[in-house]
């Protein structure tokens, strides 16, 4: 009998801690009482190319970098009607992050962009009103693939897919349950914060975690066989190193799918290639490859030649740097350009960066001080290399 | 050929150096699974240090082959091993007397399987994935990309020293002033795979993630942990998510720091409870290593030496130890001062106001901290646990001065850590995310090794070594 008690006990406290993390609300229904269900085929491609096929919209192509992007223009509707998002793809690749964004009635110039967990092929579930700008009347909605910002090649992040439709519901439990699944077990891919905090890999801990659901349960049930098993002593202590055995052992186990799904995305674009390939195949491809070019124009130089690099951005310029190793490189951002004098001589590596401004006809390169003579080595789109004269 | 060679010489200079310093190993599994683990940590750590020596001298050039200069200090210090060992007391004491029942076969199975398929994905990802993290290329292998393809070590100086110097006699980086050791071991590796190959240097910190379960699980066994408690203990250390990003996404320094940092308190261990006088200078070894790892290590290595000097004097002369203590701490901050090394004035520069008044809120600190080690995945249950077992084994602790002495020594730090990001310019670091799970990484190993022998029971050595003052 004491078992029996403990054992519904036991099923309605982890049943009630699901029920209060997930959370299920009293209010809400068991199935969404509205829906705005969307067929894949339905949505039109903005960016990158898709074809209509049985089923959904067939992605063939991204736009390079910018990847791809899927828009319906559905009959308005208010936001705080349909907050549940629950989306399917087919062959959605690892590789690939994915977004929602949407356009509001009272706001037609802005797109809002709201970060989707991956789901392979299958369908996956967020709570929009967990966004500030989930609201008003909205007017148009999206989809949007693209390779991972400085963890993924873009040029080996794309495979076809096919997004298979979109469902916007109104509250419910159906609804709240999915969410959940997905924000507890869903695809993650490495980012850079992955180094620092994982699970998730931002500095938001979106709803309740899943690592104090499992404390509150293997609590509860320690309790609960200490009042009604009337475990004592070394029973109540084995029990105890049990449940936290289970416990550590079951969100081993979660991280575990989790860090396999992370490493078969690596697999995905890296397994097969040989070393140098795979050296070749870098998140920034851009600036490795300027960086290349950079090498090639500058083959022969002497390698203690002062080699100043700027760029469009910090990541950018930072990876042009260890792209150009061993050269005597220095970030602008970090050491200027120093005096005339410091700089005579020197090169100047200028990816995608405006300063300084190149006067052709005079053949001066114009820092903030002065403009210097300067042989231009190559100037090719946004990467341009100069070769400084003697200081004025 | 070459690589095989390169990994012997690396394995007979961390056995060597071991052998010097502890002597041969305790003759059980757990003794020689103990030597098999500090033998990869200090032979990674040796050939860093060799391949940083010539520079020391003046010697910028470094010449093809230098892989294999590690070599000579390996047979150096097979030769003088034994001598050493006599002279430190290295010789081993007995196996921990206690007849323990052996772990659950079906036990250790689970254990390795879930180890060994968490090691097959971790070497799989280092080895496919180029260098990932930012810290990893912009601070460790910036230096030993430059030095290891352009065939000398240059210096890497400030942004004024390389405008103000000829061009070519300094080169520079972000993190220039930044611990080298990292980056030599890199050199070495590098050389050993031929080349600036990402992939094969990269593998280092699989080997390393191995070896510090290796090292800890036979140091937790000879110091008379339970093979129940060791596999139980390997598994949970094993399985820290964020200690297996650091494995399978290698380039950064913490996973090396927290390694160290535990191997130094277990030799240390050692010393108090086996009476291991050569385990003593080996703790004090991978202490002087700690800083040239870290800026960290230094405020690591600190706390350790206080433990070393509190346990080194007699029990009851609690004002010498108190003394010695503040005056051991006071001499370390003081020669780093005159010697201008640059974690003193990291903590300056820490302990300064911002100067655009931008600092931490201290609920975003204490909500960032507690995300971190009980909401994220990081950690799975350790921060939970930790302080139930403390609070369960309070009277082993209490009864155990040394074992207390590690709590203390975890406590202070995660102590450190939190006053850090409460009161210096480090809270928006703690409030982003960046550095808050990083730094508790260090005492992560640390803190499984507390619980795993807090659960011993107490006919196991507890403090009936201890030396006499």
């Amino acid at each position: 009998m004491r078992r029996f008690a403990f054992a519904v006990v036991g099923l309605a406290w982890c049943i009630g801690l699901v029920a209060a993390f997930v959370p299920l609300r009293p209010g809400d229904p068991p199935r969404p009482a509205q829906a705005l269900a969307i067929p894949g085929e339905r949505f039109a491609s903005a960016i990158g190319q898709a074809r209509v096929r049985e089923g959904g919209l067939r992605v063939t192509a991204m736009a390079g970098a910018n990847g791809a992007l899927q828009v319906h223009a559905p009959a308005p509707f208010r936001a705080e009607e349909l907050p549940v998002l629950r989306y399917r793809f087919e062959g959605l690749p690892r590789t690939l992050e994915l977004s929602f964004v949407f356009r509001r009635a009272d706001q037609p110039d802005d797109v809002r962009v709201f970060s989707l967990p991956g789901v392979g092929t299958g369908e996956g579930a967020v709570d929009l009103s967990t966004s500030p700008h989930w609201r008003g009347t909205i007017t148009e909605i999206g989809l949007a693939e693209y390779p991972g910002a400085q963890s993924v090649p873009p040029g080996a992040a794309f495979r076809p897919f096919t997004l298979l439709g979109v469902e916007l519901q109104s509250p419910s439990w159906s609804g709240a349950l999915a969410v959940r699944r997905h924000d507890w077990f869903g695809r993650q891919n490495w980012e850079l914060m992955s180094l620092s905090a994982i699970g998730p890999d931002s500095p938001q801990v979106r709803g309740w975690p899943l690592p104090v659901l499992v404390v509150l349960a293997a609590s509860g049930l320690w309790l609960a066989g200490l009042v009604l098993l009337r475990w004592r002593g070394a029973r109540a202590g084995r029990a105890a190193l049990l449940l936290a055995a289970i416990a550590w052992l079951l969100l081993d186990l979660r991280w575990l799918h989790n860090f396999n799904g992370r490493h078969q995305a690596t697999r995905a674009v890296y397994a097969g290639l040989d070393t140098e390939a795979r050296a070749a195949l870098q998140p920034d491809q851009a600036a490795f490859d300027a960086a290349a070019r950079v090498r090639e124009a500058l083959a022969g130089m002497d390698t203690d030649t002062r080699v100043f690099v700027d760029a469009g951005s910090d990541y950018q310029r930072a990876r042009l740097l260890y792209h150009l190793l061993p050269l005597n490189v220095a970030p602008v951002n970090l050491v200027t350009y120093g005096t005339p004098a410091q700089r005579a001589g020197a090169v100047v590596v200028l990816f995608d960066a405006r300063a300084p401004r190149w006067q052709p006809d005079a053949g001066l390169l114009h820092f903030a001080d002065v403009a210097m003579a300067a042989e231009p080595i190559l100037l090719d789109g946004a990467l341009r290399i100069f070769r400084l004269g003697a200081a004025p | 050929m070459t690589v095989l060679a390169g990994l012997l010489v690396l394995v007979l200079l961390g056995a060597g150096l071991q052998r010097c310093l502890a002597g041969r190993p305790t003759a059980s599994a757990g003794g020689w699974l103990a030597f098999a683990g500090y033998a990869v940590v200090l032979g990674l750590v040796g050939v860093g240090f060799v391949m940083r020596l010539p520079s020391m001298l003046g010697i910028e050039a470094l010449p093809a082959w230098r892989w294999a200069w590690p070599a000579l200090p390996a047979v150096l210090a097979w030769l003088l091993a034994r001598p050493v060992a006599r002279l430190l007391g290295g010789a081993p004491a007995a196996p921990v007397a206690v007849a323990w029942p052996p772990a659950s076969p079906w036990l250790v199975l689970a254990v390795l399987s879930l180890l060994a398929l968490r090691l097959a994905w971790i070497i799989d990802e280092a080895w496919l994935r180029p260098l990932f993290g930012w810290d990893a290329w912009l601070a460790w292998s910036a230096k030993a990309k430059a030095w290891s393809l352009a065939g000398e070590a240059v210096e890497f100086a400030p942004a004024q020293v390389w405008l103000e110097q000829p061009p070519g006699s300094a080169r520079i980086s972000l993190a220039h002033h930044y611990p080298e050791l990292l980056s030599w071991i890199e050199v070495w590796l590098a050389s050993l795979a031929g080349g600036w190959r990402e992939s094969a240097i990269n593998l280092a910190w699989p080997a390393l993630w191995l070896a510090m379960l290796a090292g800890c699980a036979g140091q937790w066994r000879v110091l008379g942990a339970s093979p129940t408690a060791a596999a139980l203990g390997a598994y949970g250390l094993g399985s820290l998510p964020l200690l297996t990003v650091h494995a399978a996404l290698p380039g950064y320094a913490d996973m090396w720091l927290a390694t160290c940092l535990a191997f130094a308190l277990l030799s240390w261990l050692r010393w108090i409870e086996r009476g291991e006088r050569g385990h003593l200078a080996l703790a004090l070894v991978l202490v002087a290593v700690l800083p040239a790892l870290k800026f960290e290590g230094m405020v690591w290595a600190l706390g350790i030496v206080a433990l070393v000097l509190w346990f080194a004097l007699a029990p009851h002369r609690t004002g010498l130890r108190v003394l010695a203590v503040a005056g051991g701490a006071a001499a370390v901050v003081l020669l780093s001062w005159l010697l201008g090394l640059q974690w003193l004035e990291t903590v300056r520069h820490l302990m300064t106001p911002a100067p655009d008044g931008a600092g931490r809120s201290v609920g975003g600190v204490l909500l960032a901290t507690a995300a971190g080690l009980f909401a994220q995945g990081n950690w799975h249950l350790l921060w939970y646990l930790l302080p139930l077992v403390l609070a369960w084994r309070w009277r082993r602790l209490s009864a155990n001065p040394a074992l207390a002495g590690v709590a203390l020594f975890v406590l202070a730090g995660m102590g450190l850590i939190l006053g850090l990001f409460l009161f210096t310019q480090a809270g928006r670091w703690a409030e982003s995310y960046t550095v808050v799970n990083r730094l508790v990484m260090h005492l992560a190993p640390t803190a499984v090794t507390l619980m795993v022998l807090a659960t011993r029971p107490p006919r196991a050595p507890a403090g009936t070594a201890m030396p006499a003052a």
